[in-house]
C-alpha cells in the first residue's frame, strides 16, 4: 500500500501559473499524477468533476475545480484546486467510497470543498502555493459521515437496480446520488470485474463533456450536463439491438434460400 | 433447426459487418467529396498567464457569429465549444455587474493542459467548407511545454499572439516582460524558423487597450513595435520575409470597462479596472477573423507563384464555394487599416 496525492494550484504571482506537485520524502516535488492526459479528455477539467480510474495495477481518484474561498491570483481570478490520489488497487474499496462522499459533498455542504482548501495554502516558494499532504490523505480513512446521511437505501436495493453495462446521464443530483449508492454498495468482485473489463475510467462527473467522449473511452458511468437524458442511458442497449437485427436479418435470408431449395 | 439458426446468425454478422464497413466507406466518400478534412486552418494563441487568450477567443467568435448571420453564413461549432463559450461569455458580461467602483476581473479558463475549440464556416443551410481549429492552452506552457508550443507555431497557418496592453502602456511599460514575455514569445519563433517554409499570418493582438483607443492608439503601436522589435526583425529577416505577413489588430473584448490601475501586493502589480457604462459590447473583436479570411483569400488569388502543401486545399476550396469566396471578398472591405491602433507591418499583398 503505497498511498500518493497530488494537487494542482496556483499562486498569486503571474509566473506562479497551475502547475501538479506531491510531496514525498520531506520535500515538494514538480509531478503530475500518471494517467492525467487520458483523465482530462474525459472531464471539463476546469469545473468540478471527479474521475476514479484504474491504471497499471492502481487506482486514482481525480477531483478538479474545487473552488477556494480566499485565494486569488494577481488578476483577482479565484484559485482551484484539483487533486489526485493513487494508490494499488487492493485500496479499491477506500477510492470509491471517497469517491462516492465527495459526489454527494458537491450537492450538499461542501464540507470536503473546505477540508481540501484549508490543506492547501498560499506560500512563497517556486509554486505559490504548500500543500498538507497528510490531511489529504487521511481522507480516505476518515469516516464517510455524509454517505450515511444520505443514501438512504440498502444494500440488497442497489444490487436489484445494479447493472452492469456502461450507462450515461444528465448530471443531475438523483443521478449522482444513484452514483454514489453504487460506488458504496457495489461489492468488491463486481468491481473488481469492471476494473479488468474497463481498465481505465470507471466513472466520470463533470460539467459539459459531450457524450461522444464517455462513449470513445468507454466509461462505466458518466455524467454530464451535455448528455440529454435525465435518465440512465444503457449505453449497451443499443449494441444488442444492432445485433439482434443483424442476427434477423440472416434468419430471413437463409429461410429465404431454404425455402427456394425446398420448391426446386 | 439450432444449425441452421446458428448458421443464420453468423451469416447475418457476417452480412452485418460487412453493411456497416460499406457504410464507414460512404461517410469517407462523403467526406472526401465535401473536403472538409482537408479544408482545415489551423491558428495558434500565442500568450503567457492571464494576457486574456481566452477572452479574445470568446469575443471573436461570438461577434463573428453575427457578422456572419448578415453575410448568409454560418458560424457553427460543436456542442461543447459552443456550451464552454457561452459559458466564458457570461463570466464576461458578469464583470458589469460589480458594484464597486473600482475592481479586478474574475474569469473562468483554463487551467489544464489545452482545448481545440472547432468552428465550421460556410453557407447558410449547406455544409460548411471551412475549418478553423483554435488552440488553446494554459499560459505557463510557453515556460513549462516550450516543444508543445514550438510544434504548434510550426504547423500552425495563423498565429495569434495577444497582448497586454496595460502592461506596456503604463508605468513606462515596467511590467511588459514580467506579463507579455516578449523575448519568450520571440524565442519560439527563433527556434522554429529553419521550419517556416510557407505562408503565416501573425496577428498581433493588443487586448483590453479600451482606454487607450483612438487617442494614444499611435503610442501603442510604437510601443508594440519597441516591444516585440526582436521578433520583428527575425519576420524581416531574408530567410521569412516572402512568408510572413504581420498585422496588428487592437481588439476591445469588453468596450465599457477600462484599465483604472495598478495597486501594488506582495510585491506585484494588480490591475484593476472601472465601468464606463453598464452595457457589454466589445469593439473590433471579429477584425483577427476578417483578416485571417482575407488572408486565405489573397492566397488562393496568389496561389499560381508558389506550392503551400499547407494551403494546397486553397487551390480548389473557393472555386467550390463561390459564395463563401464573396462572402470573404466583403469581410475583406471591412478590415480596418492604419487607424484605432490598427497597422500592416508586412506581407502586404495578402493583407
Amino acid at each position: 500500500m503505497n498511498r500518493k496525492v497530488y494537487i494542482q494550484s496556483a499562486g498569486f504571482s503571474p509566473d506562479q501559473d497551475y502547475t501538479w506537485i506531491t510531496y514525498e520524502g520531506g520535500l515538494y516535488k514538480q509531478e503530475k499524477p500518471d494517467y492525467l492526459y487520458e483523465m482530462n479528455y474525459i472531464v471539463q477539467s476546469e469545473a468540478f468533476s471527479v474521475v476514479l480510474a484504474c491504471h497499471k495495477k492502481n487506482i486514482i481518484l481525480l477531483v478538479t475545480g474545487l473552488k477556494t474561498k480566499d485565494r486569488k491570483d494577481y488578476h483577482g481570478r479565484s484559485i482551484r484546486n484539483s487533486i489526485a490520489w493513487v494508490s494499488s488497487y487492493e485500496e479499491q474499496k477506500k477510492f470509491r467510497e471517497l469517491a462516492a462522499e465527495i459526489i454527494i459533498d458537491s450537492i450538499t455542504e461542501k464540507k470536503i470543498w473546505d477540508y481540501i482548501d484549508d490543506a492547501v495554502k498560499d506560500a512563497g516558494n517556486t509554486w505559490g502555493y504548500e500543500v498538507d499532504s497528510q490531511k489529504l490523505i487521511d481522507l480516505l480513512d476518515k469516516e464517510k459521515v455524509e454517505i450515511k446521511n444520505n443514501i438512504p437505501v440498502t444494500y440488497e436495493e442497489i444490487r436489484k437496480k445494479y447493472c452492469k453495462n456502461n450507462r450515461i446521464a444528465k448530471n443531475n443530483p438523483f443521478r449522482l446520488k444513484e452514483l454514489a449508492c453504487e460506488l458504496i454498495y457495489c461489492d468488491d468482485k463486481i468491481f473488481g470485474n469492471i476494473l479488468k473489463r474497463n481498465s481505465s475510467i470507471i466513472i466520470a462527473v463533470t460539467d459539459k463533456k459531450s457524450k461522444d467522449k464517455f462513449i470513445e473511452k468507454n466509461v462505466f458511468r458518466g455524467l454530464s450536463n451535455l448528455v440529454d437524458s435525465d435518465d440512465w442511458i444503457d449505453l449497451s442497449q443499443n449494441k444488442n439491438n444492432y445485433i439482434l437485427l443483424i442476427l434477423l436479418l440472416g434468419i430471413i435470408i437463409i429461410l429465404f434460400f431454404v425455402i427456394k431449395i425446398l420448391r426446386s | 433447426m439450432l444449425p441452421v439458426l446458428i448458421a443464420a446468425g453468423i451469416l447475418g454478422a457476417v452480412i452485418g459487418v460487412a453493411l456497416s464497413k460499406a457504410g464507414d466507406l460512404q461517410k469517407i466518400a462523403k467526406g472526401k467529396k465535401v473536403n472538409i478534412s482537408n479544408n482545415n486552418v489551423t491558428i495558434c494563441m500565442l500568450g503567457p498567464r492571464a494576457v486574456g487568450k481566452t477572452s479574445l477567443l470568446t469575443s471573436m467568435y461570438e461577434q463573428f457569429k453575427d457578422k456572419s448571420k448578415e453575410l448568409n453564413l454560418q458560424l457553427t461549432s460543436d456542442i461543447e465549444t459552443r456550451e464552454i463559450l457561452d459559458e466564458y461569455l457570461k463570466n464576461l458580461k458578469n464583470l458589469f455587474n460589480n458594484s464597486n467602483d473600482i475592481f479586478q476581473c474574475d474569469a473562468f479558463y483554463i487551467r489544464e493542459g489545452k482545448r481545440i475549440y472547432t468552428f465550421k464556416l460556410g453557407k447558410s443551410d449547406k455544409v460548411p467548407s471551412l475549418q478553423l481549429n483554435f488552440i488553446d492552452y494554459m499560459g505557463n506552457y510557453l515556460q513549462s511545454e516550450q516543444d508543445f508550443v514550438l510544434d504548434i507555431v510550426i504547423k500552425s497557418q495563423v498565429i495569434l499572439i495577444a497582448i497586454d496592453t496595460p502592461a506596456l502602456m503604463e508605468k513606462n511599460g515596467i511590467y511588459n516582460d514580467l506579463i507579455n514575455k516578449p523575448d519568450l514569445v520571440k524565442n519560439f519563433f527563433a527556434k522554429g524558423q529553419d521550419k517556416i517554409n510557407q505562408p503565416r499570418l501573425i496577428i498581433f493582438a493588443p487586448i483590453k487597450c479600451e482606454k487607450y483607443i483612438p487617442e494614444r492608439s499611435k503610442e501603442m503601436v510604437d510601443k508594440i513595435k519597441n516591444s516585440y522589435r526582436r521578433l520583428l526583425d527575425i519576420f524581416s529577416s531574408d530567410a521569412l520575409k516572402d512568408k510572413i505577413a504581420a498585422v496588428i489588430t487592437p481588439v476591445q473584448t469588453l468596450g465599457n470597462i477600462r484599465f483604472a490601475k495598478y495597486e501594488i501586493k506582495n510585491g506585484i502589480a494588480c490591475p484593476y479596472f472601472t465601468k464606463t457604462n453598464n452595457d457589454y459590447s466589445p469593439v473590433d473583436t471579429e477584425q483577427p477573423l476578417f483578416y485571417l479570411l482575407k488572408f486565405l483569400l489573397n492566397l488562393h488569388l496568389d496561389y499560381r507563384s508558389v506550392s503551400w502543401n499547407l494551403f494546397s486545399f486553397l487551390r480548389d476550396f473557393f472555386g467550390e464555394d463561390e459564395h463563401l469566396k464573396d462572402a470573404i471578398e466583403k469581410i475583406s472591405g471591412e478590415c480596418k487599416k492604419n487607424r484605432d491602433g490598427f497597422e500592416i507591418l508586412q506581407g502586404h499583398r495578402w493583407l
